[in-house]
């Protein structure tokens, strides 16, 4: 090989990195990974303090594009989000600032504290991939990524995201505690200094690159049927769910058993990818009732057992 | 000279060996071995009966271990078994020439099955029997060609028996498949030593070097899932490591035989040659 060759970034790369920074949490890196590669927005839920924040930032980072962050506050507004016009005393016409949503990765930090006209000017971005300021509609750029960090402890002073825009995200991520162990590498790791955050490991072109590729991953059809089985099987009747997940999750379930071959160096998806990315793709999705609350039932295992009820292919 | 057989009298007793699965299921009723004539000379013939009786159906009776006969040489055996609705007894009548002089012990026949009364693997033992062995007098040697002659005319008619009673056991099994019983009698296990099954995978092997296709490597998978014990929604992944099957050639064969399940058109065929040599080495090794 030529010195002056370069070789061509593989996602592997962009993990470890992250991992570098991040100490654990390896579901929510690959989780990152994979719904960057298949091109959807990443939800994060998890109490504070355990580096939710920090992993956005650090992928973010990694990948080299244009990294915004908007704090989400009850007095936020949509304009703050998505930009706004001004008038030109000297010009004396309007010009357009454009919000921070024009972003390769936006990181929405703790998106249930805004109320929901700002929240909706966020996710109209999200899925439209474009947002209209005055009689102007601007494209946002490409890749385009939002992660969202959401807390599930302090209610109070919050808006809870409704369903229907739960399902803008492609996946759920549940950030739990570190290990003992871990927690020691953290605290090693981070006493006292800035987290080290890896900077322009790829580039945005490998990013949209991957992407393209996870869209040639070959799926096949005994395949997607497990994925729309799986999905089917949160719409049958079930004690704890008032409605399951909408069409929108076959196609997230695919799309991730696409990124996960990808990341794992295959062109082909395998059962395994499909399960293993079935818990995040569906869990926002699907409504469960109070009894879950009465009950004091863990809705991770009702997911749990509901994607046992459908034999692998 | 006169010879003297002592039955000792004893119910049948079952105590404890290692657990087998083919031991029939059996509640053991009577179990008795008996020497007739009491007395004999050399040279003469001692029938030997071993009888037992169960409240079970059954077409044979397995595990019967039969006495040291050191002393005796065999003539010929007869068995029978006849089943009634009160059960089945079988009975085994071995013709013995006496070789030795004295009092010559004969030791307990044993049975091992499960002791339906407890459950448990056991093994049931008759009495045992001593016979007194005199020698050949004056008249027996005169009598020498003629006894050779009935020796030989009882070895005819215990074959005779023989073939009688196995014609009875045909008519009573004919009887009992025509009437169709409601409940099936319980197959008894087969005595013989259980020969390997041949292993499924040699035919799916075969199939998928012939035919390497889709569809065969869908059969080879499934066939090597039943093999592993998958449940049916675990994945490959979940399998192995539900089974600790990662370094295991079981999960090598796995893992490659669901590559060639789900690989694009155009690469079934390399998937399923790199399938191929670890599904040799599992049936090579016969061991997950």
């Amino acid at each position: 090989m030529n010195a002056n060759e370069r070789v061509a970034p593989r996602p592997e790369m962009l993990r470890e990195a992250i991992a570098r920074t991040i100490v654990g949490q390896h579901a929510v890196v690959n989780g990152l990974l994979e719904s960057a590669i298949a091109g959807g927005h990443v939800l994060l839920e998890g109490p504070p303090g355990l580096a939710k924040t920090l992993a956005c930032r650090a992928f973010a980072s990694a990948i080299g594009g244009a990294f915004k962050r908007i704090q989400f506050t009850p007095d936020l507004l949509p304009s703050d989000v998505v930009g706004t016009r001004v008038f030109d005393q000297r010009s004396a016409e309007f010009s357009t600032v454009l919000g921070p949503i024009f972003a390769n990765v936006v990181l929405a930090d703790e998106i249930n504290r805004a109320p929901a006209k700002v929240q909706s000017a966020l996710l109209e971005a999200m899925q439209e991939r474009q947002v209209t300021i005055g009689p102007v509609t601007h494209r946002l750029p490409e890749p385009f990524l939002v992660t969202a960090t959401m807390n599930p402890l302090d209610a109070e002073g919050t808006y809870a995201l409704p369903l229907a825009q739960m399902d803008r995200f492609l996946v759920k991520l549940l950030v739990g505690y570190p290990s003992l162990e871990e927690e020691v590498r953290i605290v090693e790791r981070f006493g006292g200094a800035q987290p080290h955050v890896p900077q322009d490991v790829v580039g945005i072109a490998d990013l949209a690159r991957w992407q393209a590729e996870a869209q040639a991953v070959h799926v096949e059809p005994r395949l997607t049927r497990y994925a729309v089985d799986l999905v089917a099987a949160t719409r049958r009747p079930h004690d704890y769910l008032d409605r399951g997940a909408s069409p929108r999750a076959s196609l997230a379930l695919v799309a991730l058993a696409r990124a996960r071959a990808l990341i794992d160096n295959r062109d082909f998806a395998l059962p395994d990818d499909v399960r293993a990315v079935a818990p995040a793709a569906l869990r926002h999705r699907l409504a469960f009732n109070y009894r879950t609350l009465t009950d004091r039932v863990d809705t991770e295992a009702v997911i749990g057992r509901l994607i046992a009820t459908v034999p692998t292919p | 000279m006169a010879i003297v057989a002592q039955a000792v009298a004893a119910p049948p007793t079952a105590r404890a060996i290692a657990p087998a699965s083919s031991l029939q299921t059996l509640h053991v009723r009577d179990f008795t071995l008996r020497a007739d004539p009491a007395t004999l000379h050399v040279g003469e013939t001692l029938r030997l009966r071993i009888s037992v009786r169960v409240d079970e159906r059954l077409l044979a009776m397995d595990n019967v271990v039969l006495p040291n006969l050191a002393g005796f040489v065999s003539l010929g055996d007869e068995r029978q078994c006849v089943s009634s609705g009160r059960g089945t007894e079988c009975v085994e009548t071995m013709s013995l020439e006496a070789t030795a002089l004295g009092d010559v012990s004969i030791a307990a026949a044993t049975l091992d099955a499960v002791d339906a009364s407890t459950n448990k693997p056991s093994r049931f033992a008759t009495n045992g029997v001593t016979v007194r062995i005199l020698p050949a007098d004056a008249a027996a040697a005169r009598t020498f060609s003629g006894r050779r002659l009935a020796i030989i005319a009882a070895a005819l008619l215990a074959l005779a028996a023989a073939a009688f009673a196995a014609l009875i056991v045909l008519f009573a099994r004919a009887q009992r498949q025509a009437h169709a019983p409601p409940k099936p009698a319980p197959a008894p296990a087969p005595a013989a030593p259980p020969q390997p099954p041949r292993d499924p995978l040699f035919d799916v092997l075969a199939n998928l070097r012939a035919q390497p296709t889709r569809a065969n490597a869908l059969r080879a998978r499934a066939e090597l899932r039943r093999r592993a014990g998958a449940r049916a929604d675990e994945t490959c992944d979940d399998l192995c490591l539900r089974r600790n099957l990662q370094k295991a050639p079981l999960g090598a064969a796995l893992r490659a035989i669901e590559i060639a399940s789900f690989a694009p058109d155009a690469q079934v065929e390399a998937a399923i040659a790199n399938a191929c040599p670890q599904m040799e080495r599992l049936i090579a090794g016969r061991a997950p």
